[in-house]
């Protein structure tokens, strides 16, 4: 990702970018929920403009990785999922945010 | 240094991608084209009902005595009719977009909207008072409008121009005779978020 020779901080800071919050749908989902504190499936999809396939594997990774809730019930017979961040989640969102204020920081003192 | 393009834009691009997602999440957009028409229907008819039992072409500038709580109360009817109207009509289009409308946004926007509803009503008290009550109309459509422009610092465009329409129509309704109050009550009330109501039904949905 970084060419040799590039000044060690910006290497480190991009080495510690988190891999599963890094994809763009799964940064749009995390974005979302930190922002609303809690979603819907429709939401996320209207918000994000993703499939529904899409959107789903991006929720289940994250929520694999521990990083949000789903909490499954019915609405009118029809089934409602909402999704809630988690303090883990919460915690990696943020340390993925330094890590791109230190990237932006890194490089322009190596500019 | 080209070397350092490559994450520095794609730090700066997720950056972006990260704020414009956030806006997008904590915009307050529950909004329904049939809250503005239901809103401005029931303007209208507040209108004809103040026409009807309210003397406003007073010359003097005061109303009748008795008066100014029939005008308050047709005018607090049509008040918690419209924010009735307002809350189910949102509660259907937040259903619909997968939103509730009791959220801490929802509670952001009803905090910010309340200081120009109690300035309104303490001005509506000064003004009656003081036997000015027939002024009261210019003053509504100001508070209105500013608790409206609050509202719009959470939500779309349209609702800042609606409150900004309000705010215009309160200035100039001031500066007009008293016989032309109520019609730029209707005018305002009603028209505007009839307007308002068609153009967020267009931009929306219903």
């Amino acid at each position: 990702m970084v060419a040799e020779g590039a000044p060690s901080a910006l290497f480190a800071s991009v080495e510690s970018l988190d891999e599963v919050i890094h994809q763009k749908v799964r940064l749009g989902i995390m974005s979302a929920l930190m922002a609303s504190q809690e979603a819907d499936f429709r939401f996320l999809k209207e918000t994000l403009n993703v499939t529904d396939g899409n959107l789903s594997i991006h929720l289940t990774k994250l929520e694999d990785a521990g990083y949000l809730l789903s909490r499954k019930e019915f609405v009118r017979k029809k089934p409602h999922t909402t999704y809630t961040p988690t303090d883990a989640g919460r915690k990696a969102f943020h340390e993925y945010l330094g890590a791109l204020e230190r990237i932006v920081q890194a490089a322009g003192q190596g500019a | 240094m080209s070397a350092l393009i490559s994450p520095l834009d794609e730090a700066r691009e997720n950056l972006r991608v990260i704020r414009q997602t956030m806006e997008r999440s904590t915009q307050y957009s529950t909004l329904s084209g049939w809250s503005g028409v239901l809103i401005g229907l029931i303007a209208l008819a507040a209108t004809a009902a103040t026409q009807r039992v309210v003397d406003m072409r007073h010359a003097g500038g005061h109303l009748a005595a008795g008066a100014m709580p029939t005008l308050a109360g047709i005018w607090l009817a049509a008040l918690i009719l419209a924010v009735s109207a307002e809350f189910l009509c949102n509660k259907i289009r937040a259903r619909r977009v997968g939103k509730h409308i009791v959220s801490r946004l929802g509670a952001h926007v009803a905090v910010a909207s309340l200081p120009a509803f109690l300035g309104g009503a303490i001005l509506t008290a000064f003004f009656s008072m003081h036997g000015l009550a027939l002024h009261i109309c210019g003053i509504w459509m100001l508070c209105y409008g500013l608790a409206i422009c609050a509202v719009g610092l959470f939500s779309a465009k349209p609702v800042t121009f609606l409150g900004s329409a309000f705010v215009l129509a309160g200035a100039v309704t001031l500066l007009l005779p008293l016989t032309l109050q109520l019609p730029m009550m209707a005018i305002a009330f009603g028209g505007f978020h009839i307007i308002y109501g068609v153009v967020i039904a267009r931009r929306h949905g219903w």
